[in-house]
């Protein structure tokens, strides 16, 4: 049941996302920027989406400090993980706009150093949570799931907190150009959410694993002390 | 153009690359639950 809810959701996810494309190419060309701005098609939902998912972190890191439920710690670093990938692409595919738009691949102005920013710390979560002894992997890696939310409000306002921004500060489209960008948004948000879905299972996965290696070692243990205690 | 195909081949790329990588680690972690403690 569960495996066919998932092939099914792959292949809607999937399909979307190739309409999406397809929507893109037939989109209309801006007049001023010309073919580049189709890259706004995947640079704003990938932002989007990273904001979605390091929220995401943020509200599980709260519940697994309240609940203790290890299935809260795994949504959070799952999120956090395909986060990173949605910011990756976001840093990515900006400066080809940008040495287009703005004739330079990167520029210190707020908001791209802002995520850039963003994209270092969120980045770090993953490397103190891979660093640290399991006991305590989970609350350090919520603690820090919640500390590290308060860039995202300095992300999204930087272009209004600072001056000399070049980023803009809103998108207007209409007609083609706002129902292709609504289209992409929704196929990235049903992919985001298969992918989240395809990186709890390795979670899963990992936690049983781990529980039935726990388990065989206890079991062994168990059965030497018995056997010392027969012995004696 | 150039900038824009550039921008989609790239985030085609990270994608497979991550789904991959999702995919080999799943196999890993199988792999280790059936051989058992070391």
């Amino acid at each position: 049941m569960m495996t066919k809810l998932r092939i099914g959701l792959w292949t809607v996810a999937l399909l979307m996302i190739g309409a999406s494309l397809w929507f893109v190419v037939g989109a209309p060309v801006e007049a001023q920027m010309g073919i580049v701005q189709k890259i706004s098609y995947i640079h704003i939902p990938s932002a989007t989406m990273t904001l979605l998912a390091f929220a995401l972190t943020f509200a599980a890191s709260i519940a697994y400090l309240a609940t203790r439920a290890w299935i809260w710690d795994a949504v959070a670093a799952s999120a956090c993980e395909v986060g990173m990938v949605f910011a990756t692409i976001v840093l990515v595919s900006g400066p080809l706009w940008a040495r287009s738009a703005w004739n330079t691949w990167w520029t210190w102005e707020p908001r791209l150093t802002t995520f850039l920013i963003l994209w270092v710390l969120y980045g770090g979560y993953h490397i103190v949570r891979s660093s640290v002894a399991e006991s305590s992997k989970r609350t350090i890696s919520s603690v820090l799931g919640i500390v590290l939310f308060v860039n995202l409000p300095i992300v999204w306002k930087s272009v209004e907190w600072w001056r000399g921004s070049l980023h803009p500060r809103s998108v207007t489209m209409t007609g083609d150009m706002r129902a292709t960008l609504t289209f992409s948004m929704m196929a990235w948000l049903l992919f985001f959410a298969v992918v989240l879905w395809e990186r709890l299972r390795l979670e899963v996965l990992q936690n049983a694993a781990e529980t039935a290696v726990r388990e065989d070692y206890a079991g062994e243990a168990g059965k030497a002390a018995r056997r010392e205690g027969v012995a004696r | 153009m150039i900038y824009a195909v550039a921008a989609y081949v790239l985030a085609a790329v990270i994608w497979a690359l991550y789904l991959f990588s999702l995919r080999a680690r799943a196999v890993r972690v199988k792999r280790r639950a059936l051989e058992g403690p070391r």
